[in-house]
């Protein structure tokens, strides 16, 4: 017996090719639809535990950028409120300059004295500014004031009790990085921290003081004269307060940056391995098209060749 | 030619008639069976009479019976492939539901809410006094806490839906057997050749659904009854005309395995095969049931633990607005076993906002814009807290829902591929047994033609001894 075919093979054979043909016009249609290359974890397992720890990433570096804003109100704050203090303290200092003229009166000296006790009540409120109703030289201590003037300013001393604490707050601002978003109060406004850090609030109580008191020997520590100086090296150290803020919001911006570059760069590592080529996709659903068409074309074509029963009569 | 050939012209014509149309009957049975499953096409055997005398005048024809053709080789191979073919679609479906369970839409699932999660820990340490931020954390690990519930019980739905389909595979096995004992029974006891024909053919049918449900292995017996034994064991399921019976029982606990036991026809005691049982429908469903899905629920599992007894070790470290410290996030769990289930909030945070722990030390004493421990908290997140310290609580899961992504993958190609091989193998089959409508015309005609012949000597012998009468 030769090579024999039976009627039902090419009926087998045709139902698998078109099975086949109309898979791959199924999958191109799914990837064009979704425009994703991977619609579950099977159509690429290694990609989908990429992209799964990719979005991980995204997700933490979203919240790196929320923290960062959130950094960067902290810090405008604080630069506001040590502007405010190193205008007033450069007010200060005129009003000692002008008040150590000795042709001056004792009055002119007491409405000079007024002013300056204003200035002490300009530096107290800048060093109780809040951001959504937390004090921000307070350390830990947000929720309540942190310096209040002594009843008895200018003759007390300390002039200003700090109610804070020295504890910085710091929030999280890149992979395992922190940044602290609060300055030490004490060290800016009392003169903690050692060194020749001075205490704001005693340099205008005893600028007021020997104002009251018309001291212009310039020998007297407790002079007019005095207090000038003390104003000079108290300018000082808020400028320089004031650059360690820049620095502080150099870093912000430049993580910022980086964060913000290295998102780009995943979102584009996620699109090269998730997203569909939409060319390639629509050529290879045409294809797909196309080679069905032929196989029905061909199936019908040879499902209704002729067969010998036709020409029985 | 004697006078006594004459009369023996009418019973030659009659053979030719009765041959020819049994060979037409032959015909129409294969044509009317050209669909039919499994049918193998018939040829009628036919044979010249014994002779007279010196052999010099054939005795006729006579039918001695049908043959049907078939290929014992390629139906048994294609019984075998079949039944892996039918252990990869029952894998395939279990799996792709599985993988769609597992990962949501963006293919992170669990990750994607424990990431959140943290996500709050860092929101809550920029104003760790702030109700806002408190709630939001508390709706961040309830959406954990739900999620575990969810997946575990998707996961536990599908295994259960996966088991009963076992269990009915298991009835239909066990029908299927005595349909192959009964029609042994019918074979062993037939009279004739054909009729033995057509019920070893049903029975071939038969055979090829129970080898698509459960790997099976037969042979021929001496009374051609047939023996069947589940592949790989000399476990039987049908001997002779007696048949076993398969049963299943199904644990329900988490890491709880699905069993299947044959009862040997006429014995009290059973024998657990479940490690046998590996190809057909029921053998691939089986490895799935036992396999993948119980290890999809122990991940869950492990996860749900580690990742509450982690948390609530540096959580009891922490204060919480109410100056109060040592006290779980999330309800202590008694082991590994069901935390994905059990996993919850505890009361204590469910009550009281202001037990979140954010604080390192008592807030009434150092201030409450301490978030040191929300700092601590938020520190698991990258760290390799898993499988022995080698991959995050994130990393875990998605390497589980990847290898649950290669498995399906695998069995994707390997059932087209199995389709292939098998559809080959029928077209293999079919080229020998099947109907090939061209040759049943042909063989149509050729045994009309006999017919015609055989009827025109009939005429012709009539005409002839009309013509004796007439003397």
């Amino acid at each position: 017996m030769g090579f024999r075919v039976s009627t039902t093979s090419s009926y087998l054979l045709f139902q698998r090719v078109l099975g086949l043909s109309n898979q791959r016009v199924l999958k191109s249609s799914e990837q064009l639809a979704s425009g994703k290359r991977i619609n579950r974890p099977s159509d690429d397992p290694e990609a989908v535990k990429t992209i799964a720890s990719f979005r991980n990433s995204m997700g933490r570096i979203d919240q790196y950028l929320r923290n960062l804003q959130s950094a960067d109100r902290h810090w405008t704050q604080a630069e506001q409120a040590i502007n405010r203090v190193n205008e007033a303290m450069v007010r200060a200092r005129e009003l000692a300059i002008q008040g150590n003229n000795g042709t001056l009166g004792n009055e002119q000296r007491k409405m000079i004295a007024e002013e300056v006790h204003q200035l002490a009540q300009e530096l107290l409120s800048a060093a109780n500014t809040q951001i959504n109703g937390e004090f921000i030289f307070g350390g830990y201590r947000t929720n309540q004031k942190p310096f209040e003037l002594d009843p008895n300013y200018p003759d007390a001393d300390p002039a200003a009790v700090f109610l804070g604490d020295s504890n910085l707050k710091r929030i999280e601002i890149n992979e395992g990085q922190t940044l602290e978003i609060q300055m030490q109060g004490d060290r800016i406004f009392s003169g903690a921290g050692g060194g020749d850090r001075v205490d704001l609030f005693q340099t205008l109580a005893r600028l007021e003081q020997a104002l009251r008191t018309g001291n212009t020997d310039d020998n007297d520590p407790e002079s007019i004269g005095q207090a000038i100086e003390d104003l000079g090296s108290a300018l000082t150290q808020v400028q320089s307060d004031l650059a360690s803020i820049g620095s502080r919001t150099r870093r912000i911006e430049t993580t910022r940056d980086a964060l913000v570059f290295q998102r780009d760069l995943i979102r584009q590592f996620i699109s090269e391995k998730e997203d569909v080529d939409l060319a390639e996709a629509t050529y290879e659903f045409q294809r797909a098209q196309l080679a069905l068409q032929a196989t029905v074309s061909s199936a019908g074509a040879v499902l209704n060749m002729p067969s010998l029963m036709d020409f029985i009569r | 030619m004697t006078i006594g050939g004459l009369s023996s012209l009418f019973s030659r014509a009659l053979d030719g008639l009765n041959v020819s149309s049994r060979g037409m009957s032959t015909v129409a049975n294969n044509i009317a069976n050209v669909n039919t499953p499994g049918y193998a096409r018939q040829e009628l055997l036919q044979a010249t009479r014994g002779v007279f005398g010196n052999g010099v005048l054939g005795g006729g024809v006579t039918a001695f019976g049908v043959r049907s053709l078939v290929d014992p080789f390629i139906e048994r191979q294609l019984a075998n492939e079949k039944s892996h073919l039918g252990s990869f679609a029952g894998r395939k479906s279990s799996l792709s539901q599985l993988e769609n369970i597992l990962s949501n839409q963006d293919g992170a699932g669990v990750g994607t809410v424990i990431n959140s999660f943290f996500n709050s820990w860092s929101e809550l340490s920029n104003d760790p006094s702030s109700g806002v931020l408190r709630q939001s954390l508390l709706e961040r690990g309830v959406d954990i806490v739900s999620h575990f519930h969810n997946k575990h019980a998707q996961v536990q739905d599908l295994r259960r839906g996966l088991s009963d389909s076992i269990e009915a595979q298991v009835d239909k096995v066990n029908s299927l057997s005595q349909e192959i004992a009964r029609i042994n029974d019918l074979v062993r006891r037939a009279a004739d050749e054909s009729a033995k024909l057509e019920l070893k053919a049903q029975r071939n049918v038969v055979l090829s659904q129970l080898s698509e449900e459960i790997g099976v292995n037969y042979f021929n017996n001496s009374d051609e009854t047939i023996t069947v034994q589940i592949n790989g064991t000399g476990m039987a399921l049908v001997t002779g005309i007696k048949s076993s019976t398969l049963s299943a029982t199904n644990d329900l606990s988490d890491n709880g395995q699905l069993s299947l036991f044959v009862q040997l026809p006429g014995g009290t005691s059973t024998v657990n095969v479940t490690d046998f049982v590996s190809s057909g429908s029921l053998g691939g469903k089986l490895k799935d049931r036992n396999g993948v899905l119980n290890e999809s629920l122990q991940k869950l599992n492990e996860l749900a633990f580690e990742f509450s007894q982690q948390l609530n070790a540096i959580h009891r470290n922490g204060y919480g607005l109410d100056g109060d410290d040592d006290r779980n996030f999330f309800s202590p769990l008694a082991g590994v076993s069901g935390a994905a289930k059990n996993i919850q909030i505890d009361n204590q945070i469910l009550n009281n906002l202001n037990a979140i722990a954010a604080a390192g030390s008592d807030p009434n004493v150092t201030g409450v814009a301490d978030n040191e421990n929300a700092l601590a908290i938020l520190s698991l997140q990258n760290s390799l807290t898993m499988s022995g310290g080698s991959v995050s609580f994130a990393g875990f899961f998605s390497n589980h829902v990847s290898s649950v992504g290669i498995s399906a993958a695998q069995v994707n190609r390997a059932f087209e591929s199995q389709l292939n091989l098998v559809n080959r193998l029928e077209i293999q089959r079919e080229n020998i047994s099947g109907v090939n409508m061209d040759e049943e015309a042909a063989d149509l005609i050729r045994y009309q033609r006999a017919f015609e012949g055989a009827a025109k000597v009939m005429s012709i012998a009539n005409q002839v001894l009309d013509r004796l009468m007439e003397l």
